[in-house]
């Protein structure tokens, strides 16, 4: 991983913040994309503690200009998209359900904006990796009423699968891990660290054969057999 | 990447070729102490000499038939005696037999299989996997770490009708089902389990199966293989070491919180979102 270009879209979210940490401690270079310096300082935080003393941060911008300032600098081999955190509740009692689907809506078009930008020097290059990081109620019915994110989230995981065999033959990989943001306390430091190493490791050159999956970082909880 | 298992005591069954034995190359690489198991002792000493040239002292092999749950305790018992309780169970028992020149290939169609076969595929997959998880448990439990893996098969997920295979359609989902119960069972003791669904890997097995249908087909193997490569998004077969790198990182420290999951190294085969 070290000097690959790593552009995390949304790293100013929990999510975000545990996946800097970990591609930080590969020794890549990243590339930090969210809403403002304020709200990325702890990213920034987080790198350095992992040994990157200077994230480039990218804010006050779109995903695609945020990819074209990254590109600028060296080139983008590894895209993640984080999605943040969304209106919670179900539909039905939220006070305007229909401006929260559209709202959050908006976060699938930003994912296709940063893949879509970074996608042809990928292919060019014959190598890249798209990563999508988001709720495990993408995938799973839990306890937690999250009708927005379950929505925005399955259209996203669409998207990577057919976004997958798309670019395989370009040697892009896309995957996708969703996280369980049930637990507090221990727990959620273990699957925040989980999600960052599932990340770090969809980032590397070692998970090259590995696309079109979806895998939860849940401790098992949620979820079927599949 | 520090996988952090560097001392961990690993039971790699299946251990003395293709999969098998490219996940104790990595494994080793790790720093993980292994035991691998096989069934033909001359196979297994060439793979523990060659394991054991670049891991001195860290690498042990019996040979046992893995589908008999005496032998597996036996295998477990000796892992703990040479090098302390098994940290991590990679269950790599292979189902129906593959013999491109005489016996050909086991798998079958559903109205040309033995009734007989799906016990035995049953007994080779379901429950070798079972056994050998079965005798690792306890002391995982009791040092509130583990992992448990089992390399299985896309067919767990996505049947091929395509090709003779009703034998793994119907057993490997079992298993995956059996591993989706532990892991939930066993979370709470920091015990992970999962299952690698393998595919399109090139190994021995898979050429002679490969060998096998071309024949069958009445095409030439490079046409074979060139049509089922074009299946796959990225267009190519998967590395021995491409499953060994992703059970390692299942096997990890960092992987703790994953656990219940199918995880494909399938080349992009399966078509489904989830």
């Amino acid at each position: 991983m070290t000097g690959r270009g790593v552009l995390i879209g949304n790293a100013d979210c929990e999510a975000g913040v545990a996946v800097v940490q970990a591609i930080a401690r590969e020794g890549a270079r990243l590339c930090l994309h969210g809403g403002s310096a304020a709200s990325l300082a702890p990213a920034r935080e987080a790198a350095a503690a992992a040994g990157c003393a200077a994230p480039e941060l990218y804010f006050g911008m779109g995903a695609r200009e945020a990819v074209a300032a990254a590109q600028a600098g060296g080139p983008v081999h590894v895209a993640i998209s984080v999605l943040p955190p969304l209106p919670a509740g179900r539909l039905s009692g939220l006070a305007d359900g229909d401006a929260a689907l559209r709202s959050g809506w908006t976060h699938v078009t930003a994912s296709a904006e940063l893949f879509q930008a970074a996608l042809p020097a990928m292919t060019k290059r014959g190598e890249g990796r798209l990563i999508f990081v988001g709720p495990v109620e993408a995938k799973a019915m839990t306890g937690r009423d999250a009708d927005v994110e379950r929505a925005v989230g399955i259209g996203v995981l669409g998207m990577m699968k057919a976004l997958s065999g798309e670019v395989g033959p370009h040697a892009v990989t896309c995957n996708s891990l969703l996280w369980d943001s049930l637990p507090i306390g221990e727990g959620r430091v273990r699957i925040l660290d989980g999600l960052g190493a599932g990340a770090a490791y969809f980032a590397s050159p070692l998970s090259e054969f590995l696309t079109g999956l979806v895998i939860a970082v849940d401790e098992g909880r949620q979820g079927g057999v599949f | 990447m520090d996988l952090g298992i560097t001392g961990r005591v690993a039971v790699v069954s299946g251990g003395s070729k293709g999969q098998g034995l490219a996940t104790a190359q990595v494994l080793l690489g790790e720093g993980c102490k292994v035991l691998i198991a096989a069934r033909t002792p001359e196979t297994l000493e060439e793979a523990r000499a060659q394991l054991a040239a670049a891991a001195p002292g860290r690498v042990a092999a019996v040979a046992a038939d893995m589908t008999d749950a005496g032998e597996v305790a036996r295998v477990v018992a000796a892992a703990r005696r040479q090098f302390g309780p098994v940290d991590i169970a990679v269950s790599n028992v292979i189902g129906h037999t593959i013999d491109p020149d005489e016996a050909g290939v086991h798998a079958g169609y559903f109205g040309d299989t033995p009734t007989r076969e799906y016990a035995k595929e049953f007994k080779q997959l379901l429950l070798s996997s079972w056994w050998l998880a079965r005798e690792v448990i306890p002391d995982m439990k009791a040092r509130r770490w583990g992992r448990i893996l089992n390399i299985a098969s896309g067919s767990a997920r996505e049947p091929q009708w395509e090709i003779p295979h009703i034998l793994p359609n119907t057993v490997r989902p079992a298993v995956a089902a059996l591993h989706r119960g532990l892991a939930e069972e066993l979370s709470p003791f920091g015990i992970t389990v999962n299952n690698m669904l393998t595919g399109p890997v090139a190994t021995q097995r898979n050429i002679d199966y490969y060998t096998w249908l071309a024949r069958e087909r009445g095409v030439s193997f490079d046409e074979m293989i060139s049509t089922t490569y074009a299946r796959l998004p990225l267009r190519r077969p998967g590395k021995p070491e491409d499953m060994g790198h992703a059970i390692a990182f299942l096997c990890s420290e960092q992987a703790r919180a994953i656990s219940g999951q199918c995880m494909s190294v399938v080349g992009g085969r399966l078509r489904h979102v989830y």
